[in-house]
This record gives C-alpha cells, sequence and structure tokens, in this order.
C-alpha cells in the first residue's frame, strides 16, 4: 500500500472539522458522508495497494523480412488493429518489426499503431534479435506476452535461446502464421562445395534439388561465363541430389552459379538460382589492366617469368570474389573512368585490408590527368597529385557553367542533391587554381546567372560560399545561353590559356541555337570547352553535349553517378593545367630506397620520355627520382594498409616511355616493380594451419596452434579483416581478433547477409598476412525452402517452450496476460464508491430507505410498481402535467402540487404545535421509565 | 490533442446522474414525529410510505450541488488528462549494467550512479521516471516510479553483473519510450562517444580510470587423454603491476599452484597447465584490486563424453586397424553395452537401436583397386583432413550403396553416408583391406577422429563446461521431450522446457550453475571474463550533454482530476452545510 500525493490527505483535517459544525440528522447520514470524504480524500492522495493483475504489456514481433506475403505488412497490421480494439486502458502494446535487423517500431503505450515506418532489411530475419528487443519492453517482473506473426524462417541466432530466456521471466511467445504459398515452389535446397581446395583436386559439387512434384526439370551449373552442364530431366517429388565433378588448375576462386526451372509459376523464384565459390589455393597471378592487353608491358613481365593475365578495363569485373583470384593489380596508364568510382573503391579496399598489390604506371591516361586525384585511389598510393602554384608554368583561366535546371534537385547519397556535387566540384576547380589563375561561375537555367565574375584566385572564401549556395530553381539549360555568357565573361581573362567547363544534363539540355559558329569563334579566341554531362551517351542530348566538347577542342565526360563530379572536374582542370604531365625527356636515377623493393640497385642509364608530376606522401619509399627541377618521385612504394602499393610515374609503354625502353635491364627492373607488389605469398608457419568453415549462416574461421608447441608463437592475438562486398556499392570492412576457443585453438565467428561476398584476410603476428578464399551465401537465406527447425515449426518450438500457442483469436491475448503483483492506484474505484455513497446519502436523506422505511416495493399497498406496468403509460404522462394531475387515480396519499419546501411552510403552524406535543410526551415517557 | 480522459469507460458512472433524479422523483418523506396521540397526526400513514411514491421532480439547491458533486466525480475517475506546462520532470534513464560499474576505490562507480539519480529525482519535485538495463540487451525495468521509493525498489533490480552494456540500443529505446518531452539520462562508467540529439540527453559518467589486473581468458579442454588449461591474466593499466595467481581445488580449498606475475602495462599473461587427470573443478583467483568479479574464475573438467564404441569385424587384419584407429584419436571407449556407434564388416547389420550409428566396412568379392583421382565432398564432417594422394582404395561397381556419396572413383562410391528417420547415420565403406593402403597411410586414423568426432558432437550433455558471461550455453538433453531444472549461482531455481532435445540456456551472473536432467546433474561455470569491461583505463568520470532546450519539456499530459475533487470537497461542505441550515430550521 503507497501514496502517490500523501499532502491531500491533510485536507482531513478542515473537513472534519466542518463535518463537526455541521452535524446531518442521523449517525448513518453522518457515516456516509466521512466515507464519501475519506474516498475522495484517499484517491487524491494516489492511493495504491498491491494486488495481483493482468494488465500488462503484449509485444507484436512482424516479421518483414524477404520471405513474406507480400501483403504480409497489411495484414499485419490489421492482426495489430484487432488486438488493440481489446486492450484495456492500463494495458501497452508495443511492436517490434524484424527483418536484417530488428527495430522497434512503437514502445509499449495505448491508442493506435500507425503503420511499420523502419528499414529493416529484407535479406534476412534476425527473429533472435526481434525477441530479445521484444522482452526487453516487457518491464522485469510486469506480465507480458509477446506475439511473432512471421512465417518462422529466421537466420543467424537460433531463437531458442531467447525462448529460454523468455520462459525464465513467464513470458509466453504465442504467435500467427503467416507465410507465402510454396505449393509449388522447386527450389534449390541446399549446395555443397568445400571452400577451399588445392588446384588440380577434384572435387564435388553437390545439389538438392526440391521439386513439390514429379516434373521434368531443367537445370545448368556455370563456372563463371562457361556454362559446364545444361540438362533437364524428370525429377521426382520431393528432395533429389545431382553431383557434379570439377576440379581447377588456376589458383584464386571459381564462381558457380546453378540454376533450375520447371516452367511453371513459381511462388519463389529466388530459390530458383544459387551461387556458391570455391577457393583454389596456389600462386595467385597479377591482373594488368590496359587499353592495350596484348600490348608490351603485360608481355615484358611475362617473359620475367610472372604469372600475368591481362585485360582492359571495360572486361574486368572488380568484384571482390573476381579481385581474389590475383596477387595484384598493375593499372597500365587506364583512366579513372573506366574503372569507375566502385571499381576503385573495390580494388582500394582489397589492396588496404587483404594484402593486395597494387601498382600504378604513368601517362596521359593516369595520376592527375586521368581522373585519380581525390579518387578512391589516392589514400592507398604512396603519391599525391595536387596542382602545386611553385611547380606551375603556365597560368589559366576557367569559367565554370552550371546547370541549374530542375533535374538538378535531385537526392543523392548522403543526403545531398545533385546541385549540391556539383557546386562541391566547382569548389575543387576553384582550390586547384593559385594566385596566377583566373576564375568565374555562372549558373544557367533560361539564363545565365553570374555567380562569380572571373577574377584572379585570391582570397576564396566569399566565391566558395556563392557557389555552395547555387540552388536549382528548375526546367532546362540553355545550352547557347551557357555558352556565349561563358565565353563574354572569360574572354576578359588575361592568362592565354582560357577553358569553360560546362556542366548540363545529358537529358534536359535545351536550344544550342547556333553553337557551332560560337564555338568557331571560341576556337579562334583561344577558348577550349569542355563538357560534363550527367547521364548516360546514349541519352536524348548527349550528341549535342559530345559534340560541344569536340568542336571546343575539349573533353567529354558523362556519369549517371553525381558522386563522380569533383573527380571528373580536378580531371578536366589537370589536362587544362598542362603542368601535370611533363613530356620532355628526363633522366631518372634510382635511390636506396630501390634495394628494399627490389633487393638490387638498378642503374637507369636511360632518359624517360615524359612523367606524371606527384609529389611523395610522408612514410613512402622513394626509389627512383627525377633528375631535374622537381626531383619529383619515379618509382615510390609502401605499404598500405596489410597490402602494397607502387607507383611508377613514367609511361610504361607508350609514346613518351623514351629511351629507357631501350635500356637492357628494363625487362628486370619491371619484374622486380610487379613481383614486389605481388607480395611473397601466405604461408604460415608449420605449428600453425587456418581453417574456414560455413555453416548455418555463420562463416567460422579458426587458427590451429600445435598443442606440443615449445612456446608461444605470438604474443598479440590474430586479427583478422573481413571485407563484405555487393555489386554496385562500396565494400565494407569489419576488423576483429581471433580469441582462444581453448588452449589451443583460436576462432572467430563471421555471420553472412544476403548475396553479398566475404572475404577474409587474417594477420598472425611474425607473419604475412593471409587471405582466405571468398565465400558467399548460395541465396538470400530468406527464400530457403522451410528447414527443419527454420520453419512453421520454429515457431511452435517456441511456443512450447515457453506455454505460448498458436494465436487465433488476437483480441484475447490480453485475458491471457498472466496475473501478477502490480501497485494498483485505486483512485478512480474510490472516486466510483463516492459516487455510490452520494446517492444512497440522498436516497435516505429523502427517503429514509436505507435505515428505517418499510420495503413494501412489491406490496398490493403500494403503488409505484405500476410505475413499470402499463398503467405507466396511462398514468405517468398525467404526472408531468400539472392540469393532469387530479385526473389520476392514485390515492390521497400521492401529493404532486406540494414541494418540501411549500410543505413546510404551510404546515409550520401544526409542526411547532407537535413539536410542543412531542416534547411533553417524551418528557411523561421518560418520566414513566425512570 | 490538448485534453482527453485516460480511462473514459468510467464515463459510464454518469448512469448516477439519472439514478439521483429517480431518487428525486421519489416523494421526499415526511419527518418522524413523535405525538402524544394519533388523533393529531391523521398522515402518519404517509410518513411511512415517504418515498415510495412518485413525485414530481423537484429541482432544489441542493440537487443541483448533488448533481454537480457526481459529474465533477465521474469526470475525475475517467482520469482527465490536460496538455499543460510541466510540472512534472518526465526522465528515461538508461543504466549501465555490465560489471565494470561494480568497481571502485571505496564506493563502486553503481553506488555513486545510485546516490547522483536519487538526488536528481529529489531534486527535480515532481517526477516520473522509468528505467532501462543495459546489458547484453536492452531490458524496461518495471513500470514507471514516481516517488523515491519506488525509485529505489527498481534500482535495487539494477545488479551490474553484465558482461558488456549495449548502450547504443538503450538509449535508442529510451529515445523511442522518451516521445517528445522527456529527458534522457544514460548513467554509466565510460565518457559520451556520440553526438547527443540537441538538449535531450545527458550522459553522466561516475567511473574513476583504475588500475586493474584481471582474467580475461580462462578455458579447460581436453585433448587426447589429458586436459588443458589455459589461464589469460591481464595488466589493464598503463603501469606494470604484480599480482599472485593462486590455483585451488574447488571443493577442498586446497592449493594447487601460487604464483607471483609480473605484468608490463597493458600486457598479458597466458598461462598453459595441464591438470592431472581426475582434477575435478578449480578455482583460480588473482589478488585484489578495483574490481573484484574479474579476479576469480572456476573450471571445471570437460565432462566426460567419450564415444562408446562396439567393433564386431570378423577379418583379424581390418579388426586390428580399426582397433589401432580408434585408439589412436583416444575419443572412444569400446563397449558393447549400448555403443554410440557399431563398426562392423557385416552387411546385415541392424538398425533398431535409436542412438546407435553404424559404419560398415564391406569388402566385395570383385572389387577393383583405384588409385585416384579420388573425388571427395568436402563439406562432409568425415573428409576434413583427409589427403587421398598416393592412396589405393578398392572397390566393385555396385548400386547396393545407397545414401550420399562421401567419396568415389569415378562413379565408383568407396564412402557413403545415409541418414536414418531415428536421427542416427549409417556410414558405409567399401574396402578390400588386403589390396589397399589406406589402413597404413594417414588417412586411416584422420577418418575414425572425424567419425568419433563428429558422433561425439551429438552426444548428451554440455559441449564445454566453462562460458564466458553472457555466452550461450546449450545442453543436449537424451530425451527429446524434456523439462530441466535450472540452479544459479544465488541457489534459485527454475525450470527450463527443452525442445528437439535441446534446452538453451543464457546465464546472467558468474558463477556456478547445476542442471538437473531427469536424474542426472550436469555442472557448468560462468566466469566474468571480458576484456573490455575489466579495462577500467578508459573509465572517466563526468557530465555530457546538456538539457539545454527546456522548450522541448515545457508541457506534458496533467491529470486534472485533484482540481474537480477539490471543487467536490467544496460542494459537499456547501451541501453540508445547506442540509444542516434546513435541518435547523426544521427544528425550529
Amino acid at each position: 500500500m503507497m501514496f502517490v500525493n500523501p499532502a491531500w490527505l491533510l485536507l482531513g483535517i478542515p473537513l472534519l472539522v466542518s463535518l463537526w459544525f455541521f452535524k446531518p440528522s442521523s449517525r448513518f447520514l453522518q457515516v456516509i458522508r466521512i466515507l464519501i470524504i475519506v474516498l475522495i480524500l484517499l484517491s487524491m492522495a494516489g492511493f495504491c495497494v498491491r494486488l495481483p493483475s493482468r494488465r500488462g504489456t503484449v509485444v507484436v514481433v512482424a516479421d518483414r523480412s524477404g520471405s513474406m506475403p507480400p501483403d504480409a505488412a497489411l495484414r499485419q497490421k490489421e492482426m495489430i488493429g484487432l488486438m488493440q480494439s481489446a486492450m484495456g486502458s492500463s494495458d501497452r502494446l508495443a511492436v517490434v518489426s524484424f527483418g536484417q535487423k530488428s527495430v522497434i517500431e512503437r514502445s509499449p503505450q495505448g491508442g493506435k499503431f500507425s503503420d511499420f515506418t523502419a528499414d529493416v532489411g529484407t535479406d534476412a530475419s534476425n527473429l533472435a534479435g526481434a525477441l530479445e528487443s521484444a522482452l526487453g519492453l516487457v518491464g522485469r517482473k510486469s506480465p507480458g506476452r509477446v506475439i511473432v506473426i512471421s512465417d518462422g524462417k529466421w537466420t543467424g541466432r537460433d531463437p531458442v535461446s531467447i525462448a529460454s530466456q523468455a520462459a525464465g521471466r513467464d513470458i509466453s511467445v504465442d504467435y500467427r502464421l503467416l507465410q507465402r504459398a510454396a505449393v509449388n515452389d522447386l527450389a534449390i535446397y541446399q549446395i555443397d562445395t568445400p571452400e577451399s581446395v588445392t588446384a588440380g583436386e577434384s572435387f564435388m559439387i553437390n545439389v538438392w534439388v526440391q521439386s513439390p512434384v514429379g516434373q521434368q526439370v531443367s537445370y545448368k551449373l556455370s563456372r563463371g561465363s562457361q556454362t559446364l552442364v545444361s540438362s533437364s530431366r524428370v525429377f521426382s517429388a520431393g528432395l533429389t541430389r545431382l553431383t557434379f565433378r570439377d576440379s581447377s588448375e588456376k589458383a584464386g576462386t571459381i564462381q558457380y552459379v546453378f540454376n533450375v526451372s520447371a516452367g511453371t509459376d513459381d511462388p519463389v523464384p529466388e530459390n530458383n538460382t544459387a551461387r556458391i565459390l570455391v577457393g583454389v589455393e596456389g600462386q595467385k597471378p597479377l591482373l594488368c589492366v590496359s587499353d592495350s592487353p596484348d600490348g608490351g608491358f603485360a608481355n615484358l613481365l611475362r617473359e620475367g617469368l610472372l604469372n600475368i593475365e591481362a585485360g582492359t578495363a571495360e572486361s574486368c569485373n572488380w568484384q571482390l570474389e573476381d579481385l581474389s583470384n590475383y596477387s595484384a593489380v598493375i593499372i597500365e596508364d587506364v583512366s579513372a573512368g573506366k574503372i569507375g568510382t566502385t571499381g576503385m573503391e573495390n580494388i582500394a579496399a582489397w589492396v588496404r585490408d587483404s594484402g593486395a598489390g597494387l601498382m600504378m604506371t604513368g601517362g596521359k591516361e593516369s595520376y592527375g590527368p586521368g581522373g585519380y586525384f581525390r579518387s578512391p585511389f589516392e589514400p592507398v598510393m604512396p603519391v599525391s597529385m595536387e596542382l602545386r602554384k611553385e611547380h606551375r608554368k603556365l597560368s589559366l583561366a576557367i569559367v565554370v557553367a552550371l546547370d541549374r535546371s530542375g533535374s538538378m534537385t535531385a537526392g543523392v547519397a548522403g543526403g545531398k542533391t545533385k546541385m549540391d556535387l556539383a557546386n562541391l566540384a566547382t569548389v575543387q576547380v576553384l582550390d586547384m587554381l593559385t594566385g596566377m589563375d583566373e576564375f568565374g561561375v555562372i549558373a544557367v537555367d533560361s539564363s545565365a546567372h553570374i555567380i562569380v565574375n572571373i577574377a584572379p584566385v585570391e582570397e576564396t572564401a566569399a566565391e566558395r560560399n556563392r557557389i555552395l549556395s547555387i540552388d536549382s530553381l528548375g526546367g532546362g539549360i540553355f545550352i547557347y545561353e551557357a555558352l556565349s555568357n561563358a565565353a563574354k565573361m572569360i574572354s576578359e581573362a588575361e592568362p592565354l590559356t582560357k577553358h569553360i567547363i560546362l556542366f548540363a544534363d545529358a537529358a534536359d539540355s535545351e536550344r544550342p541555337d547556333d553553337y557551332i559558329k560560337l564555338l568557331e569563334k571560341c576556337t579562334q579566341a583561344g577558348i577550349t570547352v569542355s563538357v560534363i554531362g550527367l547521364g548516360k551517351p546514349t541519352d536524348q542530348d548527349a550528341r549535342l553535349l559530345e559534340d560541344v566538347a569536340r568542336r571546343g577542342q575539349g573533353r567529354i565526360f558523362f556519369t549517371e553517378s553525381a558522386e563522380e563530379l569533383p573527380r571528373l572536374f580536378a580531371q578536366d582542370t589537370f589536362v587544362v593545367a598542362r603542368s601535370s604531365f611533363l613530356d620532355e625527356p628526363t633522366a631518372v636515377q634510382t635511390t636506396a630506397g630501390m634495394y628494399s623493393l627490389t633487393g638490387r640497385g638498378f642503374d637507369i642509364s636511360q632518359m624517360c620520355g615524359g612523367y606524371n608530376l606527384c609529389y611523395l606522401r610522408e612514410g613512402a619509399n622513394l626509389a627512383a627520382v627525377t633528375v631535374d627541377e622537381y626531383e619529383a618521385p619515379f618509382v615510390a612504394a609502401w605499404q598500405a594498409g596489410i597490402g602494397r602499393s607502387l607507383c611508377y610515374t613514367g609511361q610504361a609503354n607508350g609514346p613518351y616511355t623514351g629511351e629507357i625502353a631501350q635500356w637492357d635491364d628494363i625487362g628486370a627492373f619491371f619484374t622486380s616493380l610487379a613481383r614486389w607488389v605481388a607480395g611473397a605469398g601466405s604461408q604460415l608457419g608449420p605449428d600453425m594451419l587456418l581453417t574456414q568453415q560455413l555453416e548455418g549462416g555463420i562463416c567460422t574461421i579458426k587458427l590451429h596452434l600445435d598443442p606440443e608447441r615449445q612456446s608461444e608463437p605470438f604474443v598479440e592475438l590474430p586479427r583478422i579483416t573481413t571485407l563484405q562486398g555487393r555489386p554496385g556499392s562500396a565494400p565494407q570492412s569489419r576488423k576483429s581478433s581471433l580469441q582462444f576457443v581453448d588452449a589451443d585453438t583460436l576462432a572467430v565467428e563471421i555471420p553472412l547477409f544476403g548475396s553479398d561476398t566475404f572475404l577474409s584476410t587474417v594477420e598472425v603476428p611474425g607473419q604475412n598476412p593471409v587471405t582466405l578464399p571468398a565465400v558467399c551465401l548460395p541465396y538470400s537465406p530468406e527464400f530457403q525452402p522451410a528447414d527443419i527447425g527454420r520453419g512453421p515449426e520454429s515457431l511452435v518450438r517456441l511456443a512450447k517452450i515457453t506455454g505460448g500457442k498458436e494465436r487465433i483469436d488476437l483480441a484475447g491475448i490480453w485475458a491471457d496476460l498472466p496475473k501478477r503483483a502490480q501497485m494498483i492506484a485505486l483512485s478512480k474505484w474510490l472516486l466510483l464508491a463516492a459516487v455510490i455513497l452520494l446517492l444512497a446519502e440522498v436516497l435516505e436523506r429523502r427517503t429514509g430507505l436505507l435505515t428505517g422505511a418499510e420495503w413494501k416495493i412489491f406490496s398490493a399497498e403500494v403503488k409505484w410498481f405500476r410505475f413499470f406496468k402499463p398503467v405507466f403509460k396511462k398514468h405517468i404522462k398525467p404526472v408531468r402535467k400539472k392540469e393532469a394531475v387530479e385526473k389520476v387515480k392514485i390515492e390521497p396519499s400521492v401529493e404532486v402540487k406540494a414541494g418540501p419546501e411549500k410543505e413546510k411552510s404551510a404546515s409550520e403552524g401544526l409542526l411547532s404545535a407537535l413539536s410542543k406535543a412531542q416534547r411533553t410526551a417524551r418528557k411523561r415517557t421518560e418520566r414513566k421509565k425512570n | 490533442m490538448n485534453f482527453f480522459f485516460s480511462s473514459p469507460l468510467m464515463l459510464s458512472a454518469f448512469s448516477a446522474v439519472p439514478a439521483l433524479i429517480a431518487i428525486y422523483l421519489l416523494r421526499n418523506r415526511f419527518r418522524t414525529q413523535v405525538v402524544s396521540s394519533l388523533i393529531l397526526w391523521i398522515d402518519q400513514r404517509r410518513a411511512r410510505q415517504g418515498g415510495l411514491q412518485i413525485s414530481r421532480i423537484q429541482a432544489p439547491l441542493l440537487f443541483l450541488i448533488e448533481l454537480l458533486i457526481i459529474i465533477l466525480l465521474v469526470l475525475a475517475a475517467a482520469g482527465p488528462l490536460i496538455k499543460a506546462g510541466s510540472e512534472t520532470r518526465v526522465f528515461v534513464i538508461v543504466l549501465d549494467d555490465s560489471f565494470s560499474m561494480l568497481a571502485g576505490d571505496g564506493t563502486t562507480a553503481r553506488q555513486r550512479a545510485v546516490e547522483a539519480v536519487v538526488r536528481l529525482l529529489k531534486e527535480s519535485g515532481r517526477f516520473n521516471a522509468r528505467f532501462i538495463i543495459a546489458g547484453k540487451q536492452a531490458q524496461l525495468l518495471g513500470t514507471s516510479a514516481r516517488t523515491i521509493s519506488q525509485a529505489n525498489e527498481l534500482l535495487e533490480q539494477w545488479r551490474c553483473l553484465s558482461g558488456t552494456a549495449d548502450l547504443s540500443r538503450a538509449v535508442a529505446l529510451a529515445a523511442e519510450l522518451a516521445g517528445r518531452t522527456a529527458r534522457i539520462l544514460v548513467v554509466t562508467d565510460h565518457k559520451a562517444e556520440v553526438d547527443f540529439e540537441q538538449g535531450r540527453l545527458e550522459w553522466w559518467s561516475f567511473g574513476k580510470p583504475l588500475a586493474n589486473v584481471a582474467f580475461v581468458n580462462a578455458t579447460r579442454t581436453r585433448a587426447d587423454d589429458k586436459e588443458r588449461c589455459l589461464l589469460t591474466v591481464a595488466n589493464l593499466s598503463d603501469k606494470s603491476a604484480r599480482t599472485t595467481l593462486t590455483i585451488l581445488l574447488l571443493d577442498k580449498s586446497q592449493k594447487l599452484l601460487e604464483k607471483s606475475l609480473e605484468l608490463e602495462a597493458g600486457s598479458e599473461s597466458r598461462i598453459f597447465f595441464e591438470p592431472q587427470a581426475g582434477t575435478g573443478a578449480l578455482r583460480a583467483v588473482l589478488g585484489d584490486d578495483a574490481l573484484d568479479i574479474d579476479n576469480e574464475v572456476i573450471l571445471l573438467p570437460e565432462q566426460d563424453r567419450a564415444v562408446r564404441l562396439q567393433v564386431s569385424i570378423k577379418d583379424e587384419a581390418l579388426e586390428s586397424a580399426v582397433k589401432r584407429a580408434v585408439d589412436a584419436t583416444k575419443l572412444a571407449v569400446q563397449s558393447s553395452i549400448e555403443p554410440d556407434i557399431l563398426i562392423t564388416d557385416s552387411a546385415g547389420a541392424d538398425f533398431t537401436s535409436v542412438r546407435r550409428w553404424i559404419l560398415r566396412i564391406l569388402s566385395e568379392p570383385n572389387a577393383s583397386s583405384y588409385i585416384g583421382p579420388f573425388v571427395t565432398d568436402r563439406t562432409h564432417p568425415l573428409t576434413e583432413g583427409l589427403w587421398l594422394k598416393d592412396v589405393i582404395w578398392t572397390a566393385a561397381e555396385s548400386s547396393d550403396y545407397t545414401g550420399s556419396v562421401i567419396i568415389s572413383a569415378g562413379n565408383i562410391p568407396l564412402l557413403t553416408d545415409r541418414l536414418l528417420p531415428s536421427g542416427t547415420h549409417s556410414i558405409t565403406m567399401q574396402l578390400a583391406p588386403e589390396l589397399s593402403n589406406l589402413t597404413l597411410s594417414a588417412n586411416w586414423p584422420v577418418l575414425f577422429w572425424n567419425l568419433l568426432k563428429w558422433r561425439k558432437a551429438s552426444l548428451p550433455g554440455f559441449v564445454q563446461s566453462n562460458y564466458k558471461l553472457n555466452s550461450t550455453v546449450t545442453f543436449t538433453a537424451d530425451s527429446t521431450e524434456m523439462d530441466v531444472v535450472l540452479t544459479d549461482p544465488q541457489n534459485r531455481t527454475r525450470q527450463i522446457s527443452g525442445a528437439a532435445n535441446t534446452v538453451v540456456i543464457e546465464p546472467e551472473m558468474p558463477g556456478l550453475y547445476k542442471l538437473k536432467a531427469g536424474d542426472k546433474e550436469h555442472l557448468f561455470s560462468v566466469n566474468a571474463v571480458a576484456k573490455s569491461e575489466s579495462n577500467l583505463m578508459g573509465s572517466a568520470g563526468g557530465k555530457w550533454g546538456k538539457w539545454q532546450q527546456a522548450y522541448v519539456f515545457w508541457w506534458e499530459y496533467r491529470s486534472m482530476d485533484w482540481l474537480l475533487l477539490l471543487g467536490v470537497l467544496v460542494l459537499l461542505t456547501a451541501h453540508r452545510f445547506l442540509t444542516a441550515q434546513q435541518q435547523k430550521g426544521a427544528a425550529v
């Protein structure tokens, strides 16, 4: 028992005093009045008692994963509504939704549930996490119940562990099954391959296909782009096992794709295609990416007995599983645009986190002019590519004409718009220029607006702010308007190199008018024009933009990704500045750093034909340097993360290679550099074994130590870096440590998701990093046919452990909440009692029924029972009308005219006489008693 | 919405209004007057009939007051809530439940935190506080507290025994619960590393950077026929430290080892040792320091779960080879009573036992020898570590071998596995030992090691005996349907239902647990080994964030019942006064 606001009890003192002064006519009335006051005061004081009660919390756990029916959310909402309609005022309802992650959609509260809003990811069913969250929402020692609305499929942790917790807290888990019709689901039930094999080893690929009925099924097994098997046969109903055999001589990662189809409508087509990866152990080749893969450079390396694969950037796939086929990538004068931002992000992460190598050679399509300034490669490269004032020989003037049309309002990642990124790209151009240059900006829609008038680049803060605040105002860009105003502005500039960067939407560039004549005049005036088109080369206005760039003697860039704009603007500026690639023969000399890379010193006796002017980063190893006024790095290398990165700034094979191509040692030189980039291979010591096992969506990596070892092989625990790659996006990197699980084994578990590829690299102190074969799930586990314990049975199991049940009657869940002792506020019930007591008081005061009067309600003598009889209709109506009262045939005792006050005044004299007689009589009777 | 009722059903009590009217419809009774003679009181009969007759409703002042009182009482009972400026402070308080909160030099971080929270609530005047425990998961702690005693009652449930604290998840839950008007307070022992939502969250830390030497890992496993223990002791401070490691027998407190450890700042020392066979539960203790909970671990011996194996092979050479391989593994004991595995060279072995697996090694009369390449299902547990190069394996072409092919030579199955409906496995190997060198190669013991290890994994009992705090403990029961009784280190028992012969337990505190399944009692220990929680150097005291945007919290839904009830009391007093006046008038 307790009071929330006990201060109100003090009011009892004046109230009792007032009762003392104004005593009621009878003790009964006095008791009732005191009770009323006490009840009200208790209510005001917040009187609570500990009582067993069912009021509690129901948590709805709603499955929103990909395996659920398309209308699942709607049906779940309806079910929640049903439960809400039956909840009491003290009950609370919470909603947790789950997919890849679990999210609390609504904390325990009354009121209506609006809708599911959170993005939970559909590639997994984290039922255990959702149950954990649900249990967290039921207060300790409070009544609660959880209802799971799901198809019962789960991934990750077994929800049984949470069910035991729920049972320990007396929280039952009910369920309501909601699942896709899987009647006609042909599915790849399981696909088994070893995680890794040795080169040349034969191994089995076992595929279990589940067919709902006996039927003709076509199936196909592919390795990479090569079809290994394509056939069809009659599958009986149930599981059919297919076994394939394969082997590979080439080290790396083999990707198998298996597909089945039956030609009928399949409710879950997502499980008809499975992908699996098999690692093949051995020395991996280097990948040489070049615009001329059959050219001299790759052959030169092959002659050096290096295992080289060569290809163009366009022919390469930059996913992690593809990169894991190689020990290193060599970029031979290939522009960044051909690799793409995602490709560069994948390569950079692969080098940094999995111990691979990257080598870049110079040329006009490389480094700054190639678009690598501010690219994902830059952080892993041992050189930087900025334009430095002291090394600039030519001043230049640049005017940027920015499209501010309506399409620029579209959003991109990070909450920015395309316009924001175009503004940032423009600011980047400004930042690259120095005081010797001039810069101007106009924003163009149907007319041109001067944002920054052309002027020498000095104090730039105000200009930056103006550029960054350019907003898109709608409409399209008027090309002629943009070009003519930009040309007019730049013609006022002093530098001889004059350049216009036109940024326009490739699908919405209008009114070119007489741009041909205008561009002719520009060319005559020494003004060049480059175009950066947002869109594809196939867009409707792309040809116009290409023509503008061609006639303007500039470059054309197309990109669909606004995030690439800053890099492209920078690339064009580099080319215009012409100080980044120096195309004059230059002498080169090696440094002592060359020994640490190649183990020998090279005496480069010949001159190179040109090189990219870059700057050595702090911590990088300078292996060769130019012998000119810049003393720029010619060969530089460093450890990038746990990988290796090397920059050769000269052109390896092309018009600017120079005399160095005739150098006798050129083959050995490049081979030595490439060998360093490829790394020394990754073998652990003889007393260690690293294993990787994939089971139930969890990849377990174990390091086994020799139990008979004489000493501990390391002090620091081995670290593991796992790259998680998904097509079209940058890979995510996760780091952790292997932990001892017993005296001789260290382990770590990595959960796998969806269709992502996972590439783990283990760093054992004192050993080279070891990259394990890439692993992936065959398909999103959401579409796995119901397995034992992973379908509706799992829900039954949960309910059984916790004392729950399949809940058909959703509204009845509140009645099944367990009773628990709880502090119950009695205020409202006390007030209800006060109302009843008040009525009793009034009844007693007016009728005396409760204490003195005889109850003859149902006797014939009492007439008012007729109130409920047919006479009621006859008589009640006249009662309300004064003139009809006389007609009511009620015995004389019925007095309708006189109210109490009137009666009092009419009989005042009689009453006083009667009172006098009463007093006399009482005196007489008392005397008699005495 | 600016106004609503918390218990609108109570409005049905307005039915008292017609009841009042009904009472007033009844005639007012006459007052009882005792007189000397009935002649003088001709209407005496009417007095006892007073109130039983219908009368036209009267609407005197008393009636109106009573009507008003009833209306106000009913409205108050319905719990009127109005959006108004707040005097009540609403808090959602996140409590770090990790065991590092128990560290301290005199007072613990938890004690300091409790004091501060109670002080805050006292200073807040009227308050409404909800508590969330941030352990391995976020857990709402009971209902809201409106008084200090309620808050203290809830805070007693905050025990700080978790091996981790998921504060970010707890803060997310707090934000969800807090809505727009509550202040969120995080109570922990380390500084904030997150950006706060403007003015809604304060982060109070009560930790102190203290030196601590702790167990950060403890394992005891059996390999071959000997046990291996690993204790990792970490000096989690910026100075070198010395401590004493004592290892005792748990039941007899007999010292087995006492060792002085010198640890460099931030270093770890791994101590490997091998207890003698038959050594019982061990307790390892470190010297006292700022945090006691991580200075002790209990290491139980691994449960004896040797696989019972029956070898029933007629071919003596093969029997000898099998027994040699089995002995080499040290994972099995030979037993013909309820064996877990039967190894036989008889094709007609029965499958009547629900527990027994069978390995049949069959020599076909027309067998040929194969030198590979062998195709191996590397995903099968029997093939781990096999290297079949240079192996000669004999087999015959036969279609009798059902089940999954594990190893084959071309299309000839050499080793197959069939899962039986009882959940047991029937494994068949084709082998003529006299024509094969398999039994002489390293693959032979590896094959049996894999088989016995695979079988052992599904034997009843715990997979291991010693667990880290917050890990999941799985118990494999003998039967599919069973309940077990778990006794925790504080001797509290609870029954747990298993499903599919598996019982999963999530222990909440370190110590020794007992699990009774049927008539067997199993023990397991849970140790508070978590380096991140034992490392107190990152602990700090201070406050981060500020509930500075008071306007965010300026309103709340406030109960208005007190105002209505005050009115009721005034009206009741007036009512009493009027009725008293009436009585007085009547008396005169």
